[in-house]
């Protein structure tokens, strides 16, 4: 299925290509009464294949519950998600982690390597769990690309922090997942090593049409993205195509406001 | 300080429970032991003060000593009993047969496991009651050839009611009575494996080949008089022919130095269980309040950081594992006290009834228990409470706070280790090698050499982790997939947690393999020894397995067409100043059912077995320094001294597995010595097993045998020892598996970010909790292994040393796999909780964990 969809994909930015990711009126609701919390209230939004998308907005806007929903890390209040073919609401949790297992990708802020596994094995996890074999070439070509050749065998307490989260996105990379969710990829990074990632999404994108769903509150590492979409209040206040950086900090300011 | 620290106790509710229940185990079975220890101490001396203390004297035949055996002591003539009567200050002298006598069940077997106590003796004649240990319940006394009176205990199991038939052997073919009466045996009910069946004394003289004779005569004192006194005058007035002893000097019914002695051997097995199971449960505590220090290391750190002392810190854990230590403790002498009752049943169902009359907890036993399981529990904290002074202030503000915990002291446990091991070893290599030791006093060695090699080997043991885990890990990665290559990187981790939660699983698994060694040594070393010497197609032996049959079962072989019989004898006699036992054969046809391995001589030596001629056992000669031709004496219990020349040399295992003693002389010189005359063993060839079986019905507490099944019989019984001590070990397995849950506990809370990941990138639930369940298995698969390997290396010592005992080194190969399987399944059994723990993290939460 997957595969499928891989194969079928048209050019990156075409106007007619599929949504990788949908949400329609996607709204979610913590608690009771008095104490309940409105984090989404109503999103719709779609996300077509091989686009990398921003997601942006102040602390409480309902940036992260947005791409827990996304991932099928969360089951929303009401509304809908829809995932390359598949359909997330109602699913129960066992098909669910299959759903995330084959189609998507992760990239956390604070790595989330196994101490216990070297680089290339923290790359290969996700393809063990779901017990597949890896396509060797692509492996290589992924691990060349975030240029770990070297330190493939390492321990991530070997590695810094820019390489921890190189080997990260190769690992979200290696199962060719129908989207790549990055969360605050950069949030723990040196500028120099936040570019590196920021880049090697960016390349992913360009090069193999690997969509991209990456929550950010860096304006500059927003401004990588074809798309940037701000959030406020748990709504999409803002669609912005192919912004400046400046462009994202005005229109942030006024969410903000 | 101290709000600080039992508020901590109940946030870590699951620790604090599991690490409390290391401690009630231990402690109960200590509680147990000390409990059922005093209750068979009470039942032991009610029995001695209703058996013997109403009577001032008993006068019976001289003898050099008393022997084991009811039947084969001297008799007096019967009318001893009236001459005694005739000495002034006598108020009653009751004549009176104590013999062996088994009941028969509906099955056809003897009732208990012995000793099988045939009494006779007039019990309705006057003032006998202030002799008679037995006091009627129900009925009336037997009176008459065909009545017998049994013991309540007997009675109740057998369900027998006044009136019922019951068939008794004795010397002859088994004859029926009628139960007359039901008695109690002074105040105590159940003499646990022991039966009394009581006869008037005419029947028993007949039942017993006794006409004329009795066994002693019962001498109670008129009202004032002094019983040492009387004793002197009996001794006096009656002469050098019989001898006259206080009833508990001549202790016929062997309740002082057998009982006693039993009683005493019982409680101090019992209590080394419960030593094991306290050192487990130390060890499991250790491991315990380490994690919780480990986990706590930023809040001890704060603590510090505000300004507590390292005293203060100290204190802190010390007083923490007093709260736990009081808690087991106090549950423990509560769970002691019912384990009594379950021990009881335990050793019943492994064929030992034991005798008693009501359980109670007495307040030495509290003490004793409860210094032990406070005291260990605080002993165990001090290393975990020290590290915990280590933690520096500066750390509260840190991140990894517990990473500077733990390497801390690394190659002192390490040098410590080596040195407690090569003392362990050292002291059992000593235990073991160095001359001038009892073969007792030598296992006695092994216990501190032991303690001091398995708690070395357990502070090494992390050295080991990595390697065992990396090796015995390979099937569960390869069946568990990626759940099991995680569970094996996870064991690995951190090598000293999984070690010292491996360890204390370690030591219940090295003395269960240690035990099942020496089982399966002995067993192969007693089975090859019938092997190698019976040659007749048939044994007949007791159908208990040890006791005398009557030697018309000899009679009955001939009977079922038998063309060789050969009956063996045996009697107990001193030698050297020491118990041994003396067997009687007919060498023309011993020989022909009997190969001896010869060390000095040929078969024709014992064909040609007569007169003061003797076969002695190598050991024995050894011991004695006795070569062909050397001179020595025996003698049997009435004092009467045989004069033996060594005739040859036989080679035979100290375990004697037959019974058949370590001097054998020629049943002509045995008859005229010795009084036995029922057959320890029956050598039958010539005749079917059916026309056998048949012959021999008249005889139930005979049975007959091929001789390897009678190597069976032998095995089945190191058997049954093998599984009481496996299941008192259990419980020290058992307190290992708590520790076991403790750390996979704390493995999963620490890593519950690492969770969290691993399920937002695909892994199942399922996944996840295989991953904690591989990881519980292979802890423990690695505590097996270790101790596996410990138990082995002390088995093959101890064999080793004690070859000339004739002990075979072997190794229960199937036994010990079934050790690894079970220890994996309690691994899995204990990763239960933490695995369910696991997969019902919610990722979002688990992800966002710090």
């Amino acid at each position: 299925m997957s595969t499928d969809i891989l194969l079928d994909r048209p050019a990156a930015g075409g106007a007619l290509a599929p949504a990788a990711v949908a949400a329609v009126d996607l709204a979610r609701r913590y608690g009771e009464g008095e104490a309940a919390v409105h984090a989404l209230r109503g999103v719709t939004l779609d996300v077509p294949a091989g686009q990398f998308c921003a997601v942006m907005g102040p602390s409480g806007s309902g940036k992260s519950t947005l791409m827990h929903h996304l991932a099928g890390l969360d089951v929303p209040t009401s509304g809908r998600v829809l995932l390359g073919e598949h359909d997330l609401t109602g699913m129960d949790d066992k098909s669910l982690t299959r759903l995330r297992r084959d189609h998507v990708g992760f990239v956390f802020q604070a790595f989330n390597l196994l101490p216990t596994l070297s680089a290339e094995e923290n790359i290969l996890l996700p393809m063990e769990i779901a017990g597949r074999r890896p396509d060797a070439a692509w492996l290589e070509a992924v691990i060349d690309r975030v240029g770990l050749g070297d330190r493939r065998s390492h321990r991530p307490t070997e590695l810094s922090a820019g390489q921890q989260q190189r080997v990260a996105v190769a690992r979200a990379l290696v199962s060719r997942p129908t989207v790549l969710f990055a969360d605050e990829p950069t949030g723990n990074l040196d500028s120099a090593s936040g570019a590196a990632v920021l880049g090697l999404l960016r390349e992913a994108a360009d090069a193999d049409g690997q969509t991209i769903v990456m929550v950010t509150h860096d304006a500059h590492a927003a401004s990588i993205a074809d798309r940037v979409l701000i959030l406020a209040d748990g709504r999409i206040v803002a669609d912005l195509d192919r912004p400046a950086e400046d462009a994202i900090i005005t229109a942030l300011h006024e969410a903000g406001r | 300080m101290t709000r600080v620290v039992l508020r901590g106790l109940a946030t870590r509710r699951l620790r604090t429970f599991l690490s409390a229940f290391a401690v009630v185990l231990g402690v109960a079975l200590v509680t147990g032991a000390l409990t059922l220890g005093g209750a068979l101490k009470d039942a032991s001396g009610k029995l001695k003060t209703s058996a013997y203390d109403g009577t001032a004297a008993v006068v019976s035949a001289p003898s050099g000593f008393t022997s084991d055996d009811l039947s084969a002591n001297a008799t007096i003539p019967e009318r001893t009993a009236a001459r005694v009567a005739a000495v002034d200050g006598v108020a009653v002298a009751a004549p009176e047969i104590l013999d062996e006598a088994k009941v028969i069940d509906r099955h056809g077997d003897p009732v208990g496991g012995g000793p099988y106590f045939g009494m006779g003796i007039d019990a309705q004649a006057a003032g006998t009651e202030r002799v008679n240990p037995l006091r009627l319940v129900e009925g009336r006394w037997a009176a008459g050839p065909g009545q017998v009176v049994l013991d309540q205990g007997t009675a109740e199991k057998e369900h027998l009611r006044l009136g019922a038939k019951v068939r008794i052997a004795a010397q002859g073919p088994a004859r029926t009575f009628t139960l007359a009466g039901i008695a109690s045996f002074g105040e105590v009910k159940t003499l646990g494996t022991a039966t009394v069946a009581a006869f008037d004394l005419r029947t028993a003289q007949d039942l017993f080949g006794k006409p004329g004779q009795i066994d002693d005569v019962l001498v109670a004192a008129d009202r004032g008089q002094d019983a040492g006194a009387l004793r002197t005058r009996l001794s006096g007035a009656l002469g050098g022919a019989v001898a006259v002893q206080t009833a508990r000097d001549q202790d016929r019914f062997d309740l002082v130095g057998g009982l006693d002695g039993f009683v005493g051997f019982l409680e101090g097995f019992l209590i080394a269980f419960g030593a094991v199971a306290v050192l487990v449960g130390a060890m499991t505590i250790a491991n315990a309040l380490g994690l919780t220090v480990a986990q706590r290391a930023r809040e001890l750190a704060l603590l510090r950081a505000t300004g507590a002392s390292r005293g203060q810190v100290l204190r802190s854990v010390v007083l923490e594992a007093g709260v736990i230590g009081a808690l087991g403790t106090a549950m423990g002498i509560g769970a002691g006290y019912g384990l009594a009752s379950g021990l009881m049943a335990l050793m019943k169902s492994f064929g030992l009834e034991l005798p008693t009359d009501g359980l109670s907890l007495a307040g030495s036993t509290v003490a004793v228990a409860a210094i032990t399981g406070v005291g260990t529990t605080l002993l165990a904290s001090l290393a975990p409470a020290v590290r915990a002074t280590h933690v520096p202030p500066v750390a509260a503000l840190r991140d990894g706070a517990s990473a500077a915990l733990s390497p801390r002291g690394g190659r002192r446990s390490t040098i410590a280790g080596i040195a407690l091991g090569v003392l362990g070893l050292a002291i059992v290599g000593y235990g073991m090698f160095a001359g001038g030791m009892t073969g007792t006093e030598r296992l006695a060695s092994l216990a501190p050499g032991t303690l001091a090699l398995l708690l070395g080997v357990a502070m090494l043991s992390r050295h080991a982790v990595v390697p065992l885990a990396r090796l015995l890990g390979r099937p569960g990665a390869r069946v568990g997939g990626v759940a099991g290559r995680l569970a094996q990187r996870n064991t690995m981790r951190n090598p000293r947690r999984t070690a010292s939660t491996a360890a204390a699983l370690m030591v219940g698994v090295a003395l269960v393999t240690f035990v099942a060694m020496l089982a399966t040594g002995l067993k192969q070393s007693a089975t090859g020894e019938i092997g190698d010497t019976v040659r007749s197609e048939q044994v007949i032996v007791g159908a208990d397995g040890w006791s005398p049959v009557s030697a018309k079962t000899a009679q009955a072989a001939r009977d079922a067409g038998a063309t060789t019989v050969s009956s063996i004898a045996v009697d107990e006699a001193r030698a050297f100043d020491a118990k041994t036992y003396v067997a009687g054969v007919d060498p023309a046809t011993f020989s022909k059912v009997y190969d001896y391995q010869w060390k000095d001589g040929s078969d024709a030596t014992l064909r040609s077995l007569h007169g003061d001629g003797a076969l002695v056992r190598d050991d024995f000669a050894t011991k004695h320094d006795l070569k062909t031709g050397s001179r020595f004496t025996v003698m049997a219990a009435d004092g009467s001294k045989l004069r033996l020349r060594v005739a040859g040399i036989v080679d035979g295992s100290p375990i004697d597995t037959m019974g058949l003693g370590s001097v054998t002389v020629d049943r002509k010189a045995f008859d005229a010595t010795f009084a036995q005359r029922r057959a320890k063993l029956v050598l039958v060839s010539g005749a079917s097993a059916a026309a056998l079986d048949r012959t021999l019905a008249a005889f139930p507490d005979a049975q007959r045998l091929t001789p390897d099944e009678l190597a069976d019989e032998v095995g089945k019984s190191v058997d049954s020892i093998l599984g009481l001590v496996t299941v008192l070990l259990a419980l020290a397995i058992l307190i290992s598996v708590l520790g076991i849950v403790n750390t996979l506990a704390l493995g999963v809370a620490e890593r519950t970010k690492e969770l969290g990941m691993l399920r937002a990138v695909g892994m199942s639930r399922r996944q996840l909790r295989r991953m904690v369940r591989h990881e519980g298995a292979l802890t423990a698969v690695v505590g097996a292994a270790l101790g596996i390997g410990l138990g082995m290396a002390l088995a093959a010592i101890v064999t080793v040393a004690l070859a000339d005992q004739g002990l075979v080194l072997a190794v229960p190969v199937g036994t010990i796999l079934a050790y690894v399987a079970a220890a994996a399944l309690a691994g899995v059994v204990a990763a239960a909780l933490p695995a369910r723990r696991a997969g019902r993290l919610p990722v979002l939460g688990a992800l966002a964990h710090e």
